[in-house]
């Protein structure tokens, strides 16, 4: 019987040449987005031969000495990249900790809330963050915690805590919680998007017939809305633990000094600042560039791996 | 079936134009139609407020609208000028791409050597030695400069690039100033306990002021350190006085010290990188009991509250202007400024600053902390008052088939009197008029930036001289090849704000390498070896030394001096020195210095 539904289910084999000819203009759609990879993405991974050579400007990727794997040894045997990449390591498991979690409650309580009015405007004010410019971020919360912040001021004037410029205190974990707190701040309402996507596909009915059964909203939140996300809830996971070492993209090289690099720096600003900054070595930057992409892959393909395991559901 | 047809070739031309849109930014950059067009790139250009393309500068027109050379042709060229801060990107992406400019400002470039090697710029040695004769002619008779001219390749000396020169070696825009007002106020005799006297004696000239001020080195100016503490424990009773609780007596740039090693060498000399010391040798400067001496120096002015508190915090301020919020509310005592701050220039009127009079000091020579021999020694690594501008011009391989002889003849005219004062200072009115340009009328110079005088010396209008933007520098050539002729200029200044500017330049370099002919004549694989060790030891001393500044390390514990000496013994900076002593037995580093 299934073999038989199997059968009248198969589509008709079309070929390649058919099926451009009907649908030519979808394939012609297609192609800005196979340039942009290409020539964006594809073609500058031909760089990658930096990270195996004495990189010269002058002397180009033809001309410039091979070395071999030397960069990576200088990389894991210098100073600072095994504590840009502790930092990585720990400002991301604290991301996808105390950072991936507040979205999900958003969501979630905006889900209880009945007033549609009020529900949309609580969706767009807590969207709003999230358009404003990673600088203009930065630069509020430096503001913010400078030594005569507000912030500062109730942490000492409340907490009792000395009174200091909290952006510049390179003791651990002070750095990875301003970032983390700065990232829930501008992230809760976009990063909620999703969630409230899927809560919104859960069958009224379900809800329906517990709150029959006598189950109370705590209840219904656990039990019905909680199950039911969390093919999305494991999907953004791994997500995120894929984007962990792309930490410090930008508002980092915006908050940190020379003398906090010791708990914020990370491996994609230790790769910025060698390639960049004041003390260029690009080769050093195309190990460390390297390096941080191949983790990220791993990363990406193994809780992919894991969540399709544990939930039935993953990216691919 | 006829309107289906219409979308599905609309949508396709639609995705052509994304993909258009995509690629239209590859490929090579400007090309020049003539061998008389020209692309240059300089790394930055005028003052946005006067202009936004360099090609509308009013002296390039003149020289735009002249023919040159035997054949008598014009010359266009399409200036390259990267956004504000994009200058080392923009740089390096011409370089990556080998999309060079026909002409390349090399304020930022890898050195010339390395550049010639790989084929990038060319040897202008023939055509600077046939087609620029006023060129040719100053460096013969300037021996000291001609050294900075040529680079040598393989035991020839070669003119890779042709270079700006400034005819009045000693010249600086910013240095170490001070509040001498307050010292005045707040002040006595340090010999016989009187308070001072002083003030304008006329109220509307910033620097008609005149008074007594005797400092405890016997001068009338801040000569030592002690000096200079003496000054900072006045300003703490002008603080007391004034109510001001949230201010100091001065900062230091962010990393603890200038890269440069301007007041670090004042504690015996050297700087926190490579230098050559006195007997010739080079030596790596953070390891030294100078470096030590200067470290404990700025503790002990942090633990006495003379220091920034925040100093570094304040990474996205040039070193000489940090807290210029806090400098120019007046409230700090003392600082790295531009000449413009000096004199009652800041005087805003209010609280702070009224009746302000900065003056400028020399830097300080150590009498107090380290060894003896960190004492009484003249700074010697001066990034101000290095005295010569040798910003070179090169033409790259771009430019092989262009007319370089027809270039090198107008540039070679910006070396002779009348091209170099007009490069120098602007047009005149007859060559204003020649050109047709408004641009000195627009900007309240109508007669143009200048007025010869009697003596034949050249008089800044007003507007010039009064201006702290970049009129000066707009109204004239400034970023092209030049002989820039400022030893005849009257700027007008007053005798107090002169000696505040000499003083500046009292100190010369003679110990900094980089920047020299020691490193622009090196090989490339030492230039590499250096570069690498420099940037790593940078990195480690950029983050480690606020902590002996701040107390977070003990600058006074043996063990903690050790601990900072062998981390940065691990990048090997003793090979780097040994690779760079030849070219510094073979170059000086300031030939300008007598």
């Amino acid at each position: 019987m299934a073999k038989n539904k199997a059968a009248v289910l198969k589509a008709p084999k079309v070929t390649w040449k058919q099926d451009f000819r009907r649908n030519w203009p979808v394939y012609c759609m297609f192609i800005p987005a196979v340039v942009f990879m290409i020539v964006l993405h594809f073609i500058p991974m031909f760089g990658i031969v930096m990270a195996f050579q004495n990189f010269s400007i002058s002397k180009g990727y033809f001309g410039s000495e091979f070395v071999g794997l030397k960069n990576f040894v200088d990389l894991f045997t210098g100073d600072q990249f095994p504590i840009a990449l502790r930092n990585t390591i720990c400002i991301a498991l604290l991301k996808n900790t105390l950072g991936f979690i507040p979205p999900i409650i958003f969501a979630l309580l905006l889900s209880m809330i009945e007033n549609k009015r009020f529900k949309r405007i609580c969706q767009t004010m807590s969207y709003l963050p999230n358009f404003v410019a990673a600088v203009v971020v930065a630069s509020l919360v430096q503001e913010f915690l400078d030594q005569d912040g507000p912030l500062t001021m109730l942490l000492t004037n409340v907490f009792g805590l000395e009174n200091q410029n909290w952006l510049a205190n390179n003791h651990i974990p002070i750095f990875w919680i301003i970032y983390i707190l700065m990232g829930v701040w501008q992230g809760i309402g976009w990063g909620s998007i999703m969630y409230v996507a899927a809560i919104s596909t859960v069958s009224g009915d379900l809800h329906e017939a517990a709150a029959i059964d006598g189950a109370n909203r705590w209840q219904r939140l656990t039990k019905i809305t909680l199950p039911c996300i969390m093919p999305t809830i494991m999907m953004m996971f791994v997500l995120g633990v894929g984007l962990s070492f792309s930490t410090g993209y930008d508002s980092i090289i915006l908050l940190y000094m020379p003398s906090t690099y010791n708990v914020a720096d990370t491996v994609y600003t230790y790769t910025y600042r060698t390639a960049f900054g004041a003390a260029t070595n690009y080769s050093l930057s195309a190990a460390s560039g390297l390096f941080q992409s191949v983790v990220g892959t791993v990363l990406l393909i193994g809780s992919n791996w894991i969540s399709r395991k544990t939930t039935e559901s993953s990216l691919f | 079936m006829k309107l289906k047809t219409t979308k599905k070739i609309v949508s396709a031309a639609m995705c052509g134009a994304l993909a258009t849109g995509l690629l239209a930014g590859c490929g090579a950059g400007g090309g020049s139609s003539s061998d008389t067009s020209y692309t240059m790139w300089i790394y930055q250009g005028a003052d946005s407020q006067y202009y936004t393309e360099y090609s509308d500068n009013p002296v390039y027109q003149y020289l735009a609208s002249k023919t040159w050379g035997e054949e008598e042709k014009t010359i266009d060229i399409n200036f390259w000028v990267p956004a504000s801060g994009t200058a080392s990107d923009s740089y390096s992406t011409m370089m990556g791409s080998g999309d060079y400019p026909d002409i390349l400002d090399m304020s930022i470039s890898d050195g010339e050597k390395l550049m010639y090697e790989q084929g990038i710029i060319l040897d202008l040695t023939d055509y600077v030695q046939e087609y620029m004769p006023n060129y040719m002619a100053y460096l013969e008779a300037h021996p000291e400069v001609a050294v900075y001219a040529t680079t040598d390749i393989d035991g020839e000396e070669k003119y890779l690039s042709i270079i700006t020169v400034n005819d009045d070696y000693p010249f600086t825009y910013c240095g170490y100033q001070y509040r001498r007002d307050w010292i005045v106020k707040y002040g006595t005799n340090p010999q016989t306990g009187e308070p001072f006297t002083g003030g304008y004696t006329d109220e509307n000239d910033p620097d008609s002021w005149e008074d007594d001020v005797v400092f405890p080195s016997g001068g009338t100016d801040p000569v030592y350190i002690s000096d200079w503490e003496w000054m900072f424990e006045i300003f703490e009773k002008a603080y007391d006085d004034l109510g001001i609780d949230d201010s100091y007596c001065i900062s230091v740039y962010y990393p603890g010290y200038t890269w440069t090693g301007d007041l670090v060498s004042c504690f015996g000399g050297g700087n926190f990188a490579f230098y050559e010391d006195a007997d010739g040798q080079i030596q790596y400067g953070a390891v030294t009991d100078s470096a030590r001496a200067y470290l404990e120096c700025m503790n002990t002015w942090y633990e006495n509250g003379w220091l920034d508190p925040s100093f570094n915090e304040r990474t996205s301020d040039m070193f000489y202007a940090i807290d210029d919020t806090s400098v120019r509310q007046g409230k700090v005592g003392m600082w790295c400024g531009m000449q413009s701050e000096l004199g009652g220039r800041m005087d805003a009127g209010d609280e702070y600053t009224s009746g302000i009079y900065v003056a400028g000091c020399e830097l300080p020579i150590n009498d107090i902390y380290g060894t003896d021999a960190c004492k009484n020694v003249e700074p010697n690594c001066i990034m101000t008052g290095q005295g010569l501008n040798g910003t070179g011009y090169a033409l790259t391989s771009a430019a092989e088939d262009k007319d370089i002889p027809t270039l090198l003849t107008m540039i070679d005219y910006l070396y002779s009197e009348e091209g170099a004062l007009m490069a120098t200072l602007g047009l005149n009115p007859e060559q204003m008029e020649e050109t047709g340009t408004t641009f000195y009328s627009d900007n309240g110079i109508p007669d143009g930036a200048y007025t010869v005088q009697d003596d034949g010396t050249y008089l800044l209008a007003d507007a010039v001289r009064n201006d702290s933007g970049g009129l000066w520098s707009a109204a004239s050539l400034e970023k092209f090849p030049h002989l820039q002729m400022v030893a005849n200029v009257d700027y007008g200044y007053a005798d107090t704000y002169e000696h505040s500017m000499e003083l500046w330049v009292k100190y010369h370099n003679t110990a900094q390498i980089n920047g020299t002919p020691v490193t622009t004549n090196m090989e490339q694989d030492v230039s590499d070896t250096m570069s690498n060790a420099q940037s790593r030891l940078m990195e480690y001393t950029d983050m480690n030394a606020v902590d002996f500044i701040k107390g977070n390390k003990d600058i006074n514990s043996d063990a903690d001096w050790e601990t900072w000496c062998k981390a940065l013994a691990k990048y090997d900076y003793q090979g780097a020195i040994e690779e760079i002593q030849p070219y510094a037995d073979k170059y000086e580093i300031n030939p300008t210095v007598e």
